[in-house]
């Protein structure tokens, strides 16, 4: 009953304002009449007694709003009303909001697309159960023999080699001899196989994994089942899981696809299960679509048997079992690769990584992009801030009029910050609101940035509760930054000071914002500089020779081998692909090289030379199969000895031509043609030395490199890469067509050219370059903004002096040049403190640098001339308007 | 002599046990006290309605418009049941608190 009423009372608080008050205007008015009365009895006259009970009774606001006050659950309604006065208060003012919400809103957007971004790539976890107990097993070793293949790159272990990838031997050994420290499972994956689901032929990616890598895991299917044990024998029948993604692309979310058969690469393949959702496979940003068995015999890797013990092909991961620490495991394992490795690996030893986000080196290349990214936001976020903080302060001087106002009229200080505080709250959640929007779209312009293409990264970006936690965060600093100062500023003034019109006293806050445009145009100069550095790199890389000539070049990839093709078929098949190529009309030559120029991976092989003890050191070379047309297509000149020739075939002398790195690191001070080099127990002869040529990754330096003529080292897989007389892309369609008709069943992969593949070679500097851009153009708008703000407000206060000095002669150069000086000074009080925060901050961004100093003074110089043009440009408009002042108007003001 | 200042806290104390003899309206309520105190304790407007509505809010009063002695629409305000509990455990504290201070006065 008491808390009934008790409620009522608060809700009638709330709702009854107005009853409430008229309540108190009758309660009050009738006790003055009482007491007017009852002066008159005791002899008062009429107007005496009115005037005692009146100054008696005291302020009857101020008495109904103490008693207003004094009524919990007041706060709501005053909280409500401040809202309602603010939202009206910025209505009338639609600049100023639009600028204030705009600014907040791009802040805040970028900080939370990229948050996304890094939330997803450097702080998820495989969406497992307890992905802190998996790991990554790798070895290391002072030399390595084998093939072995870079899959999502390599652990780095100074001073030694080292590798993430195992034979199919090494796997099963290590599953079973620390099946009691983990349970082991591989993974392997394969690209652009041929599938055809409902008939219809599409490329597929996937991984190809051991029969406990979902139990290992720890994934269960949505629907169906996953693969097992049983799915790991050679002649168990073929089965496939596949992705949510592919269900929906491909089925509709059909439950009925259980069951279907899908063909891969020409072998039929009968769909057992869904993987869940949210699991896009152990790789964040590379989420395979059919999940087959290690044994799938459609499935060679890279065309060579995957059972090969040279072969070092496979992934392997781990959970350690409770109990088990990752030194147990690691224990275990060097004991294993000593007695199962050590054909291949000299003093080999085990090198376990954290699992929890799988491979993470995966993850590491995009890391410090994104580390940088998030501070260059911060940055933005920060001038954003200030920004608003500089608004408020100029509005809040500008309101002193107002405030005092109301403070004469017995509006409490801490009411008066609130209702401020209420302002500011409102501009930061609406500009929380749009930066959320914005963020919602510019984490696909970011992962596209990243990505390079279209599709963006595979990385799950869904804007989750902690994404926009930090959004909320950050609005919530942003309203305490940039309200709770100029709040309390604007407050203290003395009624009194405040009411005098046209009152000088607006000196402090000037000051406080003069620190504020300062600090912004510090903290452009640092971006402008970055975005700067960023761009030369990027100049710089497009304009490296990567020693043949890029452009009239097409390639795409040939999967003969994933067909079923054999060796002696294979040669031939692509000696056809070749010869039909050169009918198409505008086709200079046609070569193969088993990896794409300029592509994203790379094969490492270790050798020795043989009349050449080695001295412990590391020999390995990146090695590549190519056609005898090779070096002629591209242009990379032979430089002694002879190119390969079509009778360098199966039989003959086996040779191999080097390039002019490996002869000088391994063969120094002898001529290297005739010399034999051992790769396995082959031995191979070199009979030419080509010209250096960058044709894995331009920004790297040159490897040793080592070509093997097509016809004498197989590969099942090469990519065709086409000469052109005309333009590339204008036969790249007609190409692909004819190439696809030799055989329709072998894979191919998509046509590019060279430039296009050495923009994806770039993606990171671009993305970096385009991101660094956006946002210091969007910093240098934010200050000049502030600038601009600063200096109307400033022309604004002091129009009645301007008036005066013009009335009696000044000309408007005597006004302009006061004003102009004080903008330089300004902006060169932020050049000069921001110049050595720019030189410590680009220190930090050296190693993303290249070709360009992180003190490049070019750079330097022109960020400043820049900053200093729209600094003119933003002081101009207000220096304008005080030459336009007319005397009598700016008087009569007074 | 200077005007005595009333005691914080005790204005409601005064203001329940003099509600305590009646319904009355805010004036009554202060022409009361300052009867009742021979005129001594003068009851300023500006604290009583404040504590008349935070007591209304408490739920100790209850108001209720009616017509006073001369006709007029006054406010009244009456004990209620909460009020009353409330009006005890203030008088004993209050008896408390007054031989308190009268023994330190007499002792010191």
């Amino acid at each position: 009953m008491r808390l009934l009423k008790r409620v009522r009372s608060k809700i009638a608080g709330l709702f009854g304002g107005g009853r409430f008050n008229s309540d108190m205007d009758a309660e009050m008015q009738m006790h003055l009449e009482l007491r007017i009365e009852k002066n008159v009895a005791a002899g008062m006259s009429p107007e005496e007694a009115r005037f005692s009970a009146l100054r008696t009774f005291g302020g009857v606001d101020q008495i109904k709003e103490k008693a207003r006050d004094r009524r919990s659950g007041v706060w709501i309604g005053q909280l409500a009303q401040d809202f309602r006065f603010g939202s009206r208060i910025l209505r009338k003012n639609p600049l100023f909001t639009t600028i204030a919400v705009l600014s907040l809103a791009l802040g805040i957007g970028a900080a939370t697309s990229v948050f996304s971004l890094v939330d997803a790539i450097l702080l998820g976890s495989l969406p497992v159960p307890n992905p802190q107990d998996l790991r990554v097993l790798c070895w290391s070793g002072s030399d390595a023999k084998m093939m072995y293949i870079t899959l999502t790159g390599d652990p780095v272990v100074p001073g030694r080699r080292a590798g993430g990838s195992f034979s199919k031997d090494v796997f099963l050994s290590l599953r079973k001899q620390c099946a009691s420290q983990a349970y082991i499972f591989g993974y392997s994956p394969f690209f652009g196989g041929i599938a055809r689901a409902r008939g219809l032929p599409v490329s597929a990616d996937g991984l190809m994994v051991s029969g406990n890598f979902f139990s290992g895991l720890g994934v269960h299917p949505l629907i169906g089942s996953l693969l097992g044990p049983e799915d790991e024998g050679v002649g168990s029948a073929p089965r496939v899981v596949i992705s949510y993604r592919w269900w929906e692309r491909q089925f509709a979310l059909d439950p009925g696809a259980i069951g279907q058969q899908v063909t891969i690469n020409g072998d039929s393949f009968t769909i057992v299960g869904v993987t869940p959702r949210e699991f896009t496979g152990v790789c964040p940003g590379n989420s395979p679509d059919l999940y087959v068995s290690l044994s799938a015999k459609s499935l060679p890797f890279q065309g060579l048997p995957k059972d090969m013990p040279a072969l070092w092909w496979m992934a392997v991961m781990g959970r350690l079992k409770p109990g088990v620490s990752t030194a147990q495991l690691q224990a275990v394992m060097d004991v294993t690769l000593k007695t199962q490795a050590d054909k291949f690996i000299t003093k080999p030893s085990a090198y376990i990584a954290d699992g929890r986000d799988g491979p993470a080196w995966n993850r590491s290349a995009y890391r410090s992009q994104l580390q940088l990214l998030m501070a260059v936001v911060g940055v933005v976020l920060l001038v954003a801030c200030f920004n608003i903080g500089g608004l408020l302060l100029a509005r809040g001087s500008a309101r002193q009029h107002e405030l005092s106002m109301r403070k004469a009229l017995g509006a409490g200080r801490w009411r008066i910050v609130r209702q401020l505080l209420a302002e500011s709250a409102l501009i930061s959640l609406l500009g929380g609101g749009v930066g959320v929007l914005i963020a919602l779209w510019g984490r696909f312009v970011v992962s596209r940035l990243l990505a390079g293409s279209p599709d963006g990264l595979h990385y799950d970006t869904t804007l989750d509760l902690k994404v926009l936690g930090f959004a909320l965060a950050v609005t919530l600093l942003t309203v305490l930054l940039a309200g709770l100062f100029p709040a309390l500023k604007a407050t203290r003034v003395n009624p009194h000071d405040g009411l005098r019109i046209g009152a000088g006293g607006g000196t402090s806050p000037l000051r406080a914002g003069q620190f504020l445009v300062a600090s912004q145009i510090a903290l452009s100069l640092v971006l402008v500089t970055g975005a700067g550095l960023y761009f030369r790199t990027l100049i710089n890389l497009v304009s490296i020779d990567p020693g043949f000539a890029m452009d009239h070049l097409l390639s795409f990839e040939l999967n003969p081998g994933g067909s079923g093709y054999q060796t002696p078929r294979t040669v031939a098949y692509f000696d056809e692909v070749q010869r039909v190529l050169l009918t198409v009309p505008g086709v200079k030559s046609a070569a193969l090289v088993s990896n794409p120029l300029l592509g994203s991976w790379l094969q490492t092989e270790g050798f020795t030379i043989p009349d050449r003890p080695s001295n412990g050191e590391n020999l390995g070379s990146t090695v590549l199969t190519v056609s005898e047309t090779f070096f002629g297509t591209i242009g990379i000149p032979i430089v002694a000895g002879r190119d390969f020739r079509v009778s360098d075939a199966d039989g003959a002398l086996k040779v191999i031509i080097i390039n002019e790195t490996f002869a000088r690191t391994f063969l120094p001070s002898v001529i290297p043609i005739g010399r034999t080099i051992k790769f396995g127990d082959t031995v191979w002869q070199i009979v030419g030395v080509c010209r250096d040529s960058k044709c894995f990754d331009i920004k790297k330096g040159i490897d040793p490199t080592t070509y093997f003529p097509l016809r004498q080292h197989p590969t099942g897989r090469a990519s065709i890469v086409i000469r052109t007389l005309v333009p590339p892309s204008s036969i790249s369609k007609e190409v692909l067509s004819v190439a696809t008709a030799v055989d329709p069943n072998v894979p191919v992969g998509d046509i590019s050219t060279e430039e296009q593949m050495r923009d994806r070679n770039i993606t990171p500097e671009r993305m970096l370059a385009s991101c660094c851009s956006l946002l210091a153009v969007f910093v240098m708008l934010l200050s000049s903004i502030g600038l601009f703000g600063l200096m109307a407000y400033d022309v604004a206060r002091r129009t009645g002096e301007f008036g005066v000095r013009m009335a009696l002669g000044a000309t408007p150069l005597h006004i302009i040049r006061p004003i102009l000086k004080g903008a330089i000074m300004l902006a060169g009080i932020g050049l000069a403190a921001g110049l050595p925060l720019t030189l410590a901050l680009t220190r930090v961004i050296r190693s993303n640098l290249y070709g360009v100093t992180p003190f490049d003074p070019e750079t330097i110089g022109t960020a400043v001339a820049l900053l200093l043009a729209v600094v003119l440009v933003a002081a101009w408009i207000p220096v304008r308007r005080a030459t336009k002042v007319d005397p009598m108007v700016a008087l009569r003001c007074e | 002599m200077a005007k005595p200042e009333l005691l914080s806290g005790t204005l409601d104390l005064l203001v329940l046990q003099v509600l305590n003899g009646g319904p009355l309206h805010g004036f009554a309520i202060a022409e009361r006290i300052h009867a009742l105190s021979r005129d001594v304790l003068i009851v300023e407007e500006g604290s009583l309605y404040p504590s008349l509505y935070r007591m209304e809010e408490k739920g100790w009063i209850a108001p209720e418009w009616g017509q006073s002695d001369k006709g007029r629409r006054a406010k009244f305000y009456t004990l209620t049941k909460d009020g009353r509990k409330q009006l005890v455990s203030e008088r004993e504290i209050w008896d408390r608190v007054a031989v308190a201070i009268a023994d330190v006065l007499r002792n010191a």
